[in-house]
């Protein structure tokens, strides 16, 4: 009678170690692969030619083949911008949202609310839009930062307080996995497609709008939706405003005042921003 | 064999120390110059626009302008260009450049930025990532030096894989690709006023 349950107990129990050492394999067979791929190529490192003795003529004609090279390396991209027209209309749209909406309502909000307080705010923000990021690293085969992306949320879900601070950060040197369904997109070669800007959102092409979409799947934020659609759509705009108020708008208005076509630096930089992250 | 072997280990250690100078000497030089920005900016004595001034003067040190002017144009294009275009241009250019840079100086304040090992491209080309810590968010910025006969000089920034010369190219050859030479030259004297107005 005594006996019974606890031999089956262990049955279970052995059943379970098994399993969890089959579980361990894999994702240790996997994790292999994956390190694998991130090992760069070891390159040769250029020999030392002795190059005190060149007259400077010849440090002359080097210089001008390097400029040559360094111009190669920076060969514009072609940009798919088909619907041109539609796009510098909505850029404008977006600008004119930001510069008589969200500059003025930011300043104010600022002048209520101290920065520690906004700066927590946006680690709750980012605390809760969890899962899109571990599900991402998922998709990419990216183990390690989808086991990062779950300690961060438990330490900061408890020690942080509720994801106000993030000490997985500050104390455990967990950086926080910037991964989108985009990137995993492009990850699996999916092209960028045309250039879009989104109104009230800013610059993206059709693969990033399309993980867009599928994002949303996996943000809590979206998912207020079925509370009520106003809850998920007031929440987006908040935590907006509270990014706007901590940068104090000052990446955007320095781009755009910077430059001479504000539309085509924001769309330059944000395909050369996403060819970035894709490849990290 | 032994002497044999032990003679390569030392050419190859040499080579690697010899190696190791250059891209150290690149980075020696942009850290001085970032030190000398910081503490002209954190310098309490001096006003905002004293303050510009000397850090205008510290990026010409720094800040190969020719070169950077010639890659935001691009070889074709630059080729195109008559010797005054040529001139007129990378005047505006480094004037717009001043400008943009020098705006930005405002906003730095508990801003820190963190040096990680340099990455040598070649003998005159290293390139210098650092971490841009700012409001509990990292940025990554990466300097591409290279040498020049006055030493190692900045050609380009880039800033969470945005390169600033790159971000220039497409505006001006979107220009160029739609207009003539004289309507790029215009829009950068139209914009250069502007700075001045504001």
């Amino acid at each position: 009678m005594f006996l019974i349950p606890s031999q089956r107990g262990e049955k279970r129990m052995r059943k379970l170690v098994l399993l969890v050492f089959f579980f361990v394999s894999i994702t240790y067979a996997f994790n292999i692969s994956v390190y694998a791929d991130d090992v760069p190529d070891s390159k040769e490192q250029p020999g030392v030619v002795a190059s005190e003795d060149k007259s400077i003529t010849e440090v002359d004609a080097t210089n001008e083949e390097d400029t040559e090279e360094i111009d190669i390396e920076m060969e514009a991209v072609f940009v798919k911008d088909p619907i041109q027209p539609f796009n510098r209309a909505m850029f404008t749209f977006n600008d004119k949202v930001y510069y008589w909406l969200f500059r003025p309502l930011s300043k104010g909000y600022a002048a209520v609310l101290p920065e520690p307080a906004r700066l927590g705010v946006r680690n709750f923000f980012t605390n809760i839009r969890m899962p899109g990021r571990f599900f991402n690293c998922i998709f990419q085969g990216k183990f390690k930062g989808a086991g990062t992306e779950m300690l961060r949320l438990v330490i900061n879900s408890t020690l942080g307080v509720g994801g106000f601070s993030d000490p997985a950060k500050k104390y455990f040197k967990l950086d926080i996995q910037d991964e989108d369904f985009g990137q995993t997109l492009g990850r699996y070669n999916v092209g960028s497609g045309a250039f879009i800007e989104i109104p009230l959102f800013g610059p993206s092409n059709v693969r990033d709008g399309i993980g867009l979409l599928g994002d949303m799947v996996l943000d809590p934020i979206a998912w207020l939706t079925f509370v009520s659609p106003y809850a998920s759509t007031g929440a987006n705009t908040y935590n907006t405003l509270n990014d706007v108020s901590i940068d104090k708008g000052d990446t955007y208005e320095n781009l755009v005042e910077g430059a001479i076509d504000p539309y085509i630096m924001v769309q330059d930089a944000y395909m050369q921003n996403r060819t970035k992250k894709i490849k990290e | 064999m032994k002497r044999i072997f032990c003679l390569l280990l030392f050419t190859f250690l040499l080579s690697q120390v010899a190696v190791a100078g250059v891209e150290l000497e690149a980075e020696e030089s942009l850290k001085t110059s970032v030190d000398k920005v910081i503490t002209t900016l954190s310098d309490k004595e001096l006003t905002m626009d004293q303050k510009k001034s000397k850090v205008i003067e510290i990026t010409k040190t720094v800040f190969g302008f020719p070169l950077m002017a010639k890659l935001s144009l691009g070889k074709e294009h630059w080729s195109q260009f008559n010797p005054e275009q040529r001139e007129e241009f990378t005047n505006l250019f480094i004037k717009l450049f001043q400008d943009f840079y020098v705006d930005k100086l405002d906003l730095f304040n508990d801003e820190r930025i963190v040096f990680q090992p340099p990455v040598l491209e070649n003998e005159k080309k290293v390139q210098i990532p650092t971490v841009l810590l700012s409001k509990g968010k990292e940025y990554s910025m990466l300097y591409k030096m290279s040498k020049t006969k006055n030493g190692w000089r900045i050609y380009d920034i880039e800033i969470e894989g945005v390169s600033l010369i790159h971000t220039y190219r497409s505006q001006y050859n979107h220009i160029l690709e739609s207009g003539e030479i004289e309507d790029l030259l215009t829009k950068m004297r139209e914009k250069k006023i502007e700075n001045e107005g504001s």
